[in-house]
């Protein structure tokens, strides 16, 4: 089935074009090196900026196109199903998102340079988790200083512009979304180990960093509702990408158990493993149709709606990101366990993504949250 | 819920009139005994079908209104909003109806039809037998051609409504020589007639739904054939593949709806208690929420295909196991809920109707096995979506 049902004719356009950049110039051996380097690809971002990748949701008044952001939801799940790495979602979301609503110069020229590739963007979010916020840090603004630190930094350590998300922490609670630049005094930055082949993790630590009007991007009510539009769009990306990657083991598995043979036949003629092949494309249909029908909504539903559809489909898909991949695992038998296959780079990256912007539990527990409160 | 009627002015004038209707209409008590329940949703499929609500998307000639699935789904969800209930013959409407649609003769298509939309005649499914049941194409019971009629033999089980029923869709073995799926007959059976006879069966939620049928040289006009003779399999996949699509998307809605009541019942006892529910309750709800929306984007493919013509397809076994786990899911993470009162009936812990959620959950426990079993839509999907090899 098609990856962009429905989609404008521009949006089917783009995702040929980054389907055949990848076809032409992006063979197995490149992204086996960005996935042995935590998705550090210098040269990718330079293609990307080069065609126009980073400029697709912002503003035409900043060189952008001006798509919605749900023009990025095919091309996630393409990198999910390539297994592309890299901050794409910082790269290709968060500027053009925070152009449509920053005012201030001084934000707006850093966040274009983005666009070109110049600038690398990184978001300080402590809401990255649910559950674990607590240990994730968070931010607070106070005349004109911010303070704080986020744990969790995705490409932290590379990036030098951070998009800081200082949730209800400005004076009577007001949240606001501002830029630093790394090299302002003050800011920290220690990288982790991790565990994602696809992105490295830095804490970022700010202490005591002189903000000014010029850095601000949104504050109190549109910056509350900037921080629900990047939290849903995160949510709703990072489940395209899952969708990706779950349609891709899905296919590997099928094609292994229609070639491998045991017993004198195809192992795909065993109903044990037929069953298992067959729940796993029932959740990955289930989960790319969730996908198309959020971006699908997205320009008619009211934000906190929007945010819940999010919530909603971030949690099904770090559901079946994992479960299908587990699957796959156990029907490639010994030979998905292994270095040899490609296997394991895909379910390491479903389970990175799985956490990010909350898991299946910690969504249904805020969705159930946000239903019971009404919030919605 | 979908906005289905985005971009469309047709559907949004459509969906204003039901709502309009809706919002006039003597919307039913549905009483919880099965008697007052038929007899309720009876009357009510009439008074649906006279305002033109029931075969929305049939043609004119069978008592439909012509228009389109999407319509059909507009007025579903309307009239799940509107907290009515749907009506009784779903049997007939969405399942064996529109394969005598397709494949019926015009006095089959015209003067059953109409009937079977207003609920005037309640029809009911005649596949299943006590040795046939996943392997249907093994199906014994005889039909023996004598001169202008047939003559039936033999016994159905799990014959829901069968006891209410004026009509039956049967399958009958018309030539004990051929293949096992292609000596098969799709027979339209009159209950009334000579040598029937219906049994009911009492079900684990306590209704007595559907029954043994048996069948003693029952005699039945050969204009009452659908389809040609020994030609009946592929009706009966057309059939089955509406049990699996249109069935889905009828049930969704209901599963909206239950967790709607579920959130404001819950939600209700919160504000009466003046605590937030522990995180349990609201990840269990959390859970049911996504499961059934998710439900929801997975059949705006359905319709799709339906306005395409793309079914029967493999991919109506999809919708099924998509039904059956999210059906599961939902009523068995409410139910939980209840912890050890669902032993009291009387007690309604975080504001939940126990007694409800328990029946329905009981119900939820067929839906993988009514309309062929998960392990059959397995091998459906196995074999004939993924491609894999036969076992
Ligand atoms: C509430 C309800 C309403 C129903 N209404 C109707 C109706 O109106 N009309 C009608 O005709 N029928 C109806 N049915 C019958 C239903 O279609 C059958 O129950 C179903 O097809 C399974 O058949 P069976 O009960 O004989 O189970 P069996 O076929 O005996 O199955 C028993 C178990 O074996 C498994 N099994 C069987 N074959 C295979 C295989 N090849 N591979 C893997 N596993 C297999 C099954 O999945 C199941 O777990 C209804 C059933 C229920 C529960």
């Amino acid at each position: 089935m098609s990856d962009c049902w429905g989609c404008p004719v521009a949006d089917e356009e783009i995702l040929r074009a980054v389907g055949a950049f990848l076809d032409r110039g992006y063979p197995d051996e490149r992204r086996l090196a960005a996935l042995r380097s935590q998705g550090e690809d210098r040269r990718l971002l330079d293609e990307a900026a080069a065609q126009g990748w980073f400029g697709l949701v912002a503003p035409e008044a900043d060189g952008g196109l001006g798509l919605s952001p749900a023009a990025l939801v095919p091309l996630f799940r393409l990198f999910g199903r390539r297994l592309l790495t890299g901050p794409l979602l910082e790269q290709m979301l968060l500027p053009g998102l925070l152009l449509s609503t920053a005012r201030a110069d001084g934000a707006r020229t850093r966040l274009a340079a983005a666009l070109t590739g110049r600038r690398r963007v990184a978001v300080l979010d402590p809401g990255t988790t649910l559950d674990w916020r607590a240990a994730n840090g968070s931010l607070t603004l106070d005349a004109g200083t911010l303070a704080g630190s986020v744990d969790l930094v995705r490409f932290g350590a590379v990036s030098d512009l951070f998009v800081a998300v200082v949730d209800g922490g400005g004076p009577d609670g007001a949240s606001a979304v501002l830029v630093v630049d790394r090299d302002r005094p003050g800011v920290t930055v220690t990288g982790h180990r991790s565990t994602d082949p696809g992105a490295s993790y830095a804490r970022v630590t700010l202490d005591g960093v002189a903000v000014g009007p010029g850095d601000v991007v949104a504050w109190r009510e549109d910056g509350a509702a900037l921080v629900t539009a990047l939290r849903g769009w995160q949510r709703v990306l990072v489940a395209a990408e899952l969708a990706g990657i779950a349609r891709h083991v899905l296919d590997l598995s099928v094609a292994f158990a229609r070639q491998r043979e045991q017993f004198g036949r195809p192992i795909g003629s065993f109903q044990a493993v037929k069953h298992i092949a067959a729940s796993a494309a029932q959740r990955v249909i289930m989960l790319e149709s969730f996908v198309e029908a959020v971006a699908d909504d997205s320009a008619t539903l009211a934000p906190e709606s929007f945010a819940l559809a999010a919530l909603a489909l971030k949690g099904a898909a770090a559901e079946a990101g994992r479960s299908v991949c587990e699957d796959a695992l156990q029907i490639h038998g010994g030979i998905g366990f292994t270095h040899e296959h490609e296997l394991h780079w895909f379910y390491k990256r479903a389970l990175s993504l799985r956490t990010w912007y909350g898991d299946e539990r910690e969504t249904a527990t805020e969705t159930g949250r946000r239903l019971v409160s009404a919030r919605v | 819920m979908t906005d289905t009627s985005r971009n469309d002015a047709d559907l949004d004038a459509y969906r204003r009139r039901v709502r309009a209707w809706l919002a006039r209409a003597d919307i039913p008590e549905v009483p919880l005994d099965l008697e007052g329940r038929f007899t309720v949703l009876r009357e009510w499929q009439k008074t649906l079908y006279e305002a033109g609500f029931v075969g929305i998307a049939w043609s004119r000639k069978a008592g439909g209104q012509g228009l389109s699935p999407l319509h059909q789904l507009v007025f579903s969800e309307e009239l799940a909003r509107a907290g009515a209930p749907q009506p009784i013959g779903l049997i007939g409407v969405d399942v064996v109806g529109k394969s005598i649609e397709t494949y019926g003769l015009d006095w089959q298509r015209e003067q059953l039809l109409p009937r079977l939309l207003s609920g005037e005649d309640i029809w009911c499914q005649g596949f299943s037998e006590p040795e046939s049941g996943s392997d249907l194409a093994s199906l014994r019971t005889r039909a023996r051609l004598e001169g202008d009629e047939f003559v039936i033999n033999g016994q159905k089980v799990w014959t829901s409504w069968a006891h209410k029923a004026q009509w039956c869709a049967l399958l009958a073995r018309t030539d004990a020589d051929a293949p096992k799926h292609r000596g098969i007959s799709y027979l339209l059976v009159d209950m009334s007639s000579p040598g029937v006879t219906a049994r009911p069966l009492v079900q684990m939620t306590g209704d007595d739904e559907f029954c043994e049928v048996f069948l003693e040289d029952v005699r039945v006009p050969v204009r009452n054939l659908v389809g040609g003779l020994h030609e009946g399999w592929a009706i009966a996949q057309d059939t089955l593949s509406h049990e699996r699509g249109s069935y889905t998307l009828r049930r969704r809605v209901e599963y909206e709806v239950a967790v709607e009541e579920a959130v404001r019942d819950i939600r209700g006892h919160a504000d009466a208690v003046g605590t937030e529910p522990p995180d349990r309750v609201l990840e269990q709800l959390g859970r049911s929420y996504t499961a059934v929306r998710a439900l929801e984007a997975l059949t705006r493919r359905t319709v799709r295909r339906q306005v395409a013509g793309e079914i029967p397809s493999p991919l109506d076994s999809v919708d099924k196991l998509g039904l059956n786990e999210v059906e599961q899911l939902l009523y068995a993470s409410v139910t939980d809920l209840l912890g050890p009162f669902r032993l009291a009936a009387d007690r309604a812990p975080f504001g939940l109707d126990g007694p409800r959620w328990v029946k329905e959950h009981y119900y939820s426990r067929a839906a993988s096995v009514y309309g062929g079993t998960s392990q059959i839509q397995k091998n459906i999907i196995g074999e004939r979506l993924l491609g894999l090899p036969r076992g």
